[in-house]
C-alpha cells in the first residue's frame, strides 16, 4: 500500500496510487489500453504503466518513412487519493518533421506549437470540443490510427501542400493549450529530437 | 488484386493516377470524334466523289486500341488515324490514289474545318487547330482473314503496296489486354464504323494503363535522347505479350523488362499477329542503336519503379522519380489525385492502419488493420 505516491522512492511505480476502488478501475482500464494496443500495434511498446496513466512509445510506418511517436493516456490524476478526469489522449512526435521546402512561410498544419519543438511536436487530431473522441474509446481504435493517418496527410501535405483529411473549422475558438507549447511555429530547421519520458513528465515524481 | 503488402496498393492506385492524367482530356476525345464523324460522313455522300468506291472507314491504331496519349508537354497535339477502305484496284498507282483522296477532302474543306491538308507516303493528313487526322486510303484482300488490307505507299524505297491488318492487330491486343471484356463485333459491310468509347481509366486493365504509361516514358526518353521512338504499334504488341504482374506497378515493370530484352535484340524482326507480311519492326530503329538506347532506357524505369515502391524514401523523392518517369504534370497531379481519393476514404470511416501504421487503401478495411473513426484534424496554424 502506497499512500504517499511520489515521495516513496523505493514503491515500483506501476504500484503507484492511492488505495481503494479508484485504482482497481483505472488498472482495469489501463489492462483494456495495453491489450488492445498490444495485438493491434505491436510496435507501440508500454514505457510507463500507471493506474492513471499509461505512456506508449514506437514506430509508425505509413507509407514509407518511419515516425517515432510517444501517446500518453491520461486517465486520471494522483493526488494521493486518485481521482478521475478525462484530460485528452496526446500524442508526440519524437521524429522531426520539416516545413516544405516549396513554401517554407507555410506551418505544418495541425500541430500544437512549433514544428521544430527539441521535445517533439504535438499533433492535433481532433476538436477537443468535438464528439470524435470520448474517454470511452480505445487509444489503439482511434488515436493510433488517427496518428497514422495524420503522418500520411502530412507525407502528402509535403508532396502537393494540400492537406486531405477533414478540418474542424476554426472558427473564433482559441487552440487549446494542451498538451504544452508555444503557439508559434518557429521556422528553423529541424532540431534533433531530446525528449526523455522523465523529463517530459516530471509532474509523475512529486517532491 | 491482392498486395502482399498495404502500401502496394497505394503505389498502384498512384501510378493508375497518372496514367489518367496522361489520357486525351475527355474535351479533345469528344473533339477528335467529331472530326471523325465528319470525315466520315462526307465520304459517304456525293458531295465527296466516293460512294462509288464503296468506303468504309474506321480508327486504327492507338485511337482503335484506346491507348491515346497526351503530349508530355501539355501541348493539344494529338494524332488520330483512319483507315479508308476502297473498292478499287489493289494495284492502282499509290501517287493517284493519294492524290484522289486528298482532292475530295480538299473540296470538304469548308464543312470538315481542317487548316490544312497534305499527302505523305501512305496517308493524307489533316491538320487541324491542336490535333491531325491520317486518312489511310487501303483496298479489302479477300479470301484473307478479316480485316487485311493492301495499302498504298508512295515511298520510292518500299513497295508501292503493302499488306496490313490494323483492326487485326487491334483484336489480338483487346484479347491479350482485355480477356474478360466482351469486344463488339464489328459489321463488315458497314459503311462507319463507330469509334470505341473511351475507356475511363479507372476501369482499363493495368496492362493497357501499362501501356500508356511506356508510351509516356518513350516519348520523354527519346526527346531527352535524341534517339528514334519506337513506334507505338511495336511497342503495344511486345508489351502485350509479357507476363502479367501482380497490380499495375508490377505489370508495368514486367511489361517494361520484356519490351527492353526483345528491343535489344539486333535481329529485330516482329510480325502483326494478325498478318504476318505486316513487318511492325520494319521502320525502326531508323538510325543504328535506337533500340540498344531505348533498352538501356527501360532498364532505368525498372530501376526507378524499384525504387518507387522499396520500404525507404521520402514521398518527396518518390514524386521526382514519377515526374522524371512520366512528365511533372501527370506526377504532379497524381499526387493530388491521391490526397482526394484519401480524403474520401477518411469521411467514409475507411481510412485504415495495419499494426505497423501502414495505411491500407482496399476501399474496405482488411483484416489485421484497424478503421480510422471519422474525425476533423484541428489545431495548429489556420490556412
Amino acid at each position: 500500500m502506497i499512500a504517499d505516491v511520489g515521495s516513496n522512492w523505493s514503491a515500483p511505480l506501476c504500484t503507484a496510487g492511492s488505495t481503494g476502488w479508484r485504482p482497481r478501475v483505472a488498472r482495469f482500464f489501463a489492462d483494456m489500453q495495453i491489450r488492445a494496443m498490444t495485438e493491434r500495434f505491436p510496435t507501440l511498446k508500454v514505457v510507463i504503466d500507471l493506474p492513471w496513466m499509461t505512456i506508449w512509445e514506437g514506430e509508425l510506418t505509413p507509407l514509407s518513412q518511419p515516425y517515432r511517436l510517444r501517446i500518453v493516456d491520461h486517465r486520471g490524476m494522483d493526488d494521493g487519493g486518485m481521482k478521475f478526469a478525462s484530460p485528452w489522449p496526446s500524442v508526440r512526435l519524437l521524429t522531426p518533421i520539416a516545413r516544405r521546402p516549396e513554401a517554407p512561410e507555410v506551418a505544418i498544419p495541425h500541430i500544437y506549437g512549433s514544428h521544430d519543438n527539441p521535445r517533439g511536436a504535438d499533433l492535433c487530431l481532433y476538436h477537443p470540443q468535438s464528439r470524435d473522441w470520448n474517454d470511452e474509446m480505445l487509444v489503439a481504435k482511434s488515436i493510433v490510427p488517427w496518428s497514422a493517418e495524420w503522418l500520411f496527410y502530412y507525407e502528402m501535405w509535403l508532396v502537393t501542400g494540400v492537406w486531405g483529411g477533414e478540418e474542424a473549422e476554426h472558427g473564433s475558438v482559441p487552440i487549446p493549450l494542451q498538451p504544452t507549447a508555444p503557439q508559434r511555429q518557429g521556422s528553423r530547421p529541424p532540431r534533433p529530437i531530446d525528449a526523455p519520458v522523465m523529463r517530459s513528465f516530471a509532474y509523475l515524481l512529486r517532491s | 488484386m491482392l498486395h502482399a503488402k498495404p502500401v502496394e496498393r497505394f503505389y498502384d492506385d498512384l501510378l493508375a493516377d497518372v496514367a489518367r492524367r496522361i489520357q486525351l482530356t475527355p474535351t479533345a476525345y469528344k473533339e477528335a470524334v467529331a472530326h471523325f464523324d465528319a470525315v466520315s460522313r462526307y465520304f459517304d455522300e456525293n458531295e465527296s466523289g466516293f460512294p462509288d468506291y464503296s468506303p468504309v472507314i474506321y480508327p486504327q491504331g492507338s485511337f482503335r486500341m484506346g491507348s491515346t496519349i497526351s503530349a508530355y508537354d501539355d501541348r493539344e497535339d494529338y494524332d488520330i488515324d483512319l483507315i479508308l477502305e476502297l473498292m478499287i484496284d489493289p494495284k492502282a498507282d499509290p501517287d493517284a490514289v493519294l492524290q484522289l483522296v486528298a482532292r475530295s477532302l480538299e473540296t470538304g474543306k469548308g464543312r470538315l474545318k481542317f487548316s490544312t491538308c497534305e499527302i505523305k507516303k501512305r496517308c493524307v493528313t489533316l491538320n487541324y487547330a491542336n490535333m491531325h487526322l491520317d486518312v489511310t486510303p487501303a483496298v479489302l484482300v479477300t479470301g484473307r482473314v478479316p480485316r487485311v488490307i493492301s495499302i498504298f505507299d508512295r515511298h520510292p524505297e518500299r513497295s508501292n503496296h503493302a499488306l496490313a491488318n490494323p483492326e487485326g492487330f487491334a483484336r489480338w491486343f483487346d484479347g491479350s489486354v482485355r480477356p474478360r471484356v466482351v469486344i463488339n463485333e464489328r459489321e463488315v459491310r458497314a459503311q462507319i464504323v463507330p469509334v470505341p468509347q473511351q475507356t475511363p481509366s479507372d476501369v482499363k486493365p493495368d496492362r493497357l494503363l501499362a501501356v500508356q504509361l511506356l508510351k509516356r516514358f518513350r516519348d520523354i526518353r527519346c526527346d531527352r535522347g535524341n534517339y528514334d521512338r519506337c513506334p507505338s504499334v511495336l511497342l503495344s504488341c511486345i508489351a502485350a505479350d509479357a507476363r502479367p504482374g501482380a497490380g499495375l506497378v508490377s505489370d508495368l515493370r514486367s511489361a517494361a523488362l520484356h519490351l527492353a530484352q526483345v528491343v535489344s535484340a539486333d535481329d529485330l524482326r516482329i510480325e502483326n499477329p494478325a498478318c504476318r507480311e505486316d513487318v511492325l519492326s520494319d521502320r525502326w530503329p531508323k538510325r543504328p542503336g535506337s533500340n540498344q538506347r531505348f533498352a538501356s532506357d527501360l532498364g532505368i524505369l525498372v530501376e526507378r519503379l524499384d525504387e518507387l515502391v522499396r520500404e525507404d524514401g521520402t514521398q518527396v523523392r518518390k514524386r521526382d522519380i514519377l515526374m522524371d518517369l512520366f512528365g511533372e504534370n501527370a506526377a504532379r497531379d497524381g499526387y493530388r489525385q491521391a490526397v482526394e481519393r484519401a480524403g474520401m476514404q477518411s469521411r467514409s470511416g475507411q481510412f485504415a492502419a495495419a499494426g505497423t501504421g501502414a495505411v491500407t487503401f482496399s476501399g474496405t478495411v482488411p483484416s489485421g488493420s484497424t478503421a480510422a473513426p471519422t474525425h476533423k484534424f484541428y489545431g495548429g496554424a489556420a490556412r
